[in-house]
């Protein structure tokens, strides 16, 4: 293996680059493609082309690199087409659409969403809202993905959000939220506290207040149990913490104050830890090592050079983490057991 | 009742090519390709000549293209205007004319 | 530290650079004869497709080969190792489709000749694949029998000349009209396909690749039907080349840009033929045709 070192987790080549864009500048060709391999399997491969926009590359890792942008490109048009075609069928709700995630960034103009990939639509309004804007965007053209009475009931009664939609023209997903973690999980962040304190953007839909901003993704870090997207996450909150605390040198207290309120100090604490470890995130609160640090931090960077998620076995340990924290065990009992006998009845 | 008031999109938001007896109409902020028949190359041609960005009512744009084109719904007892305040507001919920509501 | 992938290869075909790894040897050595002619040497890839085990026993026990790499569909169900080749295929067609920017990526096959080119398209299995085929044995230059690359910049069709996947009855009919067997891959029976044998084109055609060709005619292909021959208009040749098109969404206005622009310079025609031969009569007739005009244009 070319380029660095034999022992190199390839993630953590990644987080190098990205941190450190002059440092690919000893990368030979085999050392390139480990790099967009592992980049590409953690969903990072969009950042990392455009902060190589500039830089002058080798012709394969470049025009590799050009074709993403073009890619980031259109994925950011969609986003936020999408996000004005909800704020279009929701005109007539009096209520606080606060965008989520990916899309929030870039309708705000963050510097998270620079090449960052956008998935579904993601938004948040008041709990006794949704059963309004749920009628809103069915009469806009949105439908059900799924018509199954039991994950239908089983996302009302337990998740933090409706079935999932789809648009049946533009083919396009929303999640609405009424907070930002399952119910069954053990934090409860004060979702209206979350909307009363949102951010209007001139196009009148709203994001989260920077403080919040983090909140909410240090706990989609906490929820994402098996860590998939954990290095993306944790990139979003460097992103983040450095916009934030550049412009607010109280950003640490303010941050602080918002994490108590939501219950998630602690996930907040280790969020902040592990992107100070991974990307040099500037320490907003006193840095002090935790117990699991090196343990999600293995899983987190756990990709090869093949884009191949490697370590198995603590992978699998953290899904079964990852569902036990979704779920008290009786419910996941259930759960398993409604899934199986469906499974099996075909 | 609202009277409703409708403008071109900006030049950069819009690119149109002929394609025989259609057009295509190529829009850039959701990146949607629309293939459209008559009258609509002629209504966003009429909202064009309206003047840059100006809205103009779906009455005052009837008697624009009435110079030119003879306007007749499906329905023959319904007015001119009407029908095309109907395709304006399709085309809006498109996204290819901007619409506000008129002070 | 995991080494890598136990066996791999590179190759190129066109401008796509592919990094093919594998838990087995089979499916690499099968993917090394058949692209015998292509570049094979190390370059950072375009994507990388892996060939991998369902599960660490599953790899010895009635081995499965599942279908991973850079693009991916989460249904996309693993074939048996004797259809390792497939699979390599199957992947390598998957991440041009769903990852490819450089040009507008055409569902068709084409071929030239005096650099001007026939964009064949339409659904699976109406002999866009064969037609190719059997023009290229009969003097066409094969550009590729299942994406056409349209660059947006400067219109030209980029050669994209992997071998043809033969499905059923074709094989026989190619086996007939190809004299070297050393071109033939090995017969993969009950694919989800059905019976495919792919066939390698001819050296110069893959010596060729990088050469760009501008379009000349747009056809639309149905084998086994009576002959017939219908002009198609601009607007419903663009609507089903959008359809045809993997890309046409992702590339925004390039793309555009790129099909309109094609479909008002090229003349488009549907064809019916009932065979193989009736097929390629049709193509050169109309090509003929056609060629008269950019003769004329070009005196004139």
């Amino acid at each position: 293996m070319g380029g660095q070192g034999g022992g190199m987790i390839d993630g953590w080549s990644v987080a190098r680059a990205l941190t450190d864009p002059a440092s690919v500048a000893r990368l030979d060709a085999t050392g390139w493609t480990r790099l967009l391999s592992a980049a590409r399997a953690l969903s990072l491969i969009g950042t990392l082309a455009e902060i190589m926009a500039d830089r002058p590359l080798p012709y394969p890792a470049a025009r590799v690199l050009a074709d993403v942008r073009l890619s980031n490109q259109a994925g950011l048009r969609q986003a936020l087409w999408e996000a004005q075609c909800a704020h279009l069928a929701l005109a007539d709700y009096r209520g606080r659409v606060v965008l989520l995630k990916g899309t929030a960034f870039a309708a705000a103009g963050l510097d998270a969403a620079l090449g960052r990939s956008i998935g579904d639509l993601d938004i948040l309004v008041a709990r006794d809202g949704m059963d309004q804007v749920e009628a809103l965007l069915l009469a806009a053209g949105w439908e059900w993905v799924k018509p199954d009475p039991y994950d239908d009931a089983y996302y009302r009664q337990w998740m933090h959000e409706l079935p999932p939609m789809i648009h049946g023209e533009r083919d396009r997903m929303i999640d609405v939220h009424h907070t930002i973690l399952p119910l069954t999980a053990g934090p409860k962040p004060d979702a209206a506290a979350l909307i009363a304190d949102a951010r209007q953007l001139p196009s009148g839909l709203h994001v989260l207040s920077p403080a919040d901003m983090i909140c909410h993704a240090a706990a989609h870090l906490m929820a994402d149990g098996d860590l998939s997207g954990g290095m993306r996450n944790l990139w979003d909150i460097d992103r983040l913490v450095c916009q934030f605390s550049a412009k607010d040198p109280d950003f640490g207290d303010a941050l602080a104050e918002r994490a108590r309120l939501h219950q998630l100090t602690a996930p907040v604490a280790r969020a902040l830890r592990l992107a100070h470890r991974l990307f040099g995130t500037p320490a907003v609160w006193p840095i002090r090592p935790g117990v699991a640090d090196a343990l999600f931090l293995r899983r987190i960077t756990a990709v090869d050079g093949w884009g191949r998620k490697t370590r198995k076995l603590t992978r699998q340990g953290f899904y079964i983490r990852s569902h036990l924290l979704r779920m008290p065990p009786a419910m996941l009992a259930r759960h398993l057991w409604t899934k199986w006998r469906k499974g099996h009845r075909g | 009742m609202t009277v409703r008031a409708f403008a071109a999109l900006p030049g950069h938001a819009i690119k149109r090519v002929r394609l025989g007896g259609l057009e295509a109409i190529y829009h850039a902020p959701s990146g949607i390709t629309h293939l459209l028949a008559q009258p609509v190359p002629e209504l966003l041609d009429a909202l064009d000549e309206a003047g840059d960005g100006r809205f103009v009512t779906s009455a005052e744009l009837a008697v624009r293209i009435a110079e030119r084109f003879d306007l007749v719904g499906d329905d023959p007892q319904e007015a001119p205007e009407q029908v095309l305040a109907e395709r304006l507001a399709e085309l809006a919920a498109l996204g290819l004319v901007r619409v506000r509501a008129q002070a | 530290m995991a080494p890598g992938m136990r066996h791999a290869c590179f190759i190129t075909v066109g401008p796509a650079r592919f990094r093919i790894g594998s838990d087995w040897r089979a499916p690499i050595d099968q993917l090394r004869a058949l692209y015998a002619d292509y570049p094979m040497e190390e370059v950072v890839p375009d994507f990388t497709v892996r060939l991998q085990g369902t599960s660490a026993l599953r790899r010895f026990v009635r081995p499965q080969v599942a279908i991973a790499g850079d693009f991916t569909l989460p249904d996309a169900l693993p074939l048996p190792l004797e259809q390792g080749l497939l699979a390599a295929e199957m992947a390598m067609n998957l991440q041009m489709a769903l990852g490819w920017r450089r040009h507008l990526l055409l569902h068709a096959s084409a071929v030239s000749r005096q650099g001007r080119a026939v964009v064949m398209t339409g659904l699976s299995g109406a002999g866009k694949s064969t037609l190719s085929a059997l023009l290229a044995e009969r003097g066409w230059r094969f550009l590729g029998d299942e994406f056409v690359l349209l660059d947006p910049d400067s219109g030209n069709i980029a050669p994209f000349p992997r071998p043809v996947s033969l499905k059923n009855e074709a094989i026989a009919a190619m086996e007939h009209e190809v004299d070297d067997d050393t071109r033939f891959g090995p017969v993969l029976r009950d694919t989800p396909k059905g019976t495919i044998r792919h066939l390698r084109p001819r050296t110069e055609w893959i010596e060729q690749m990088a050469r760009e060709t501008r379009p000349g005619l747009l056809l639309f292909p149905r084998f086994g039907f009576p002959r017939a021959v219908r002009r198609m208009d601009e607007a419903e040749s663009f609507v089903r080349l959008t359809q045809a098109s993997t890309n046409y969404v992702a590339l925004g206005e390039r793309g555009f840009d790129a099909l309109t622009h094609f479909v008002r310079s090229v003349p488009a025609c549907a064809i019916d033929y009932a065979t193989g031969d009736e097929g390629v009569e049709l193509v050169e007739r109309l090509w003929s045709e056609q060629g008269a005009k950019w003769g004329d244009r070009a005196a004139a």
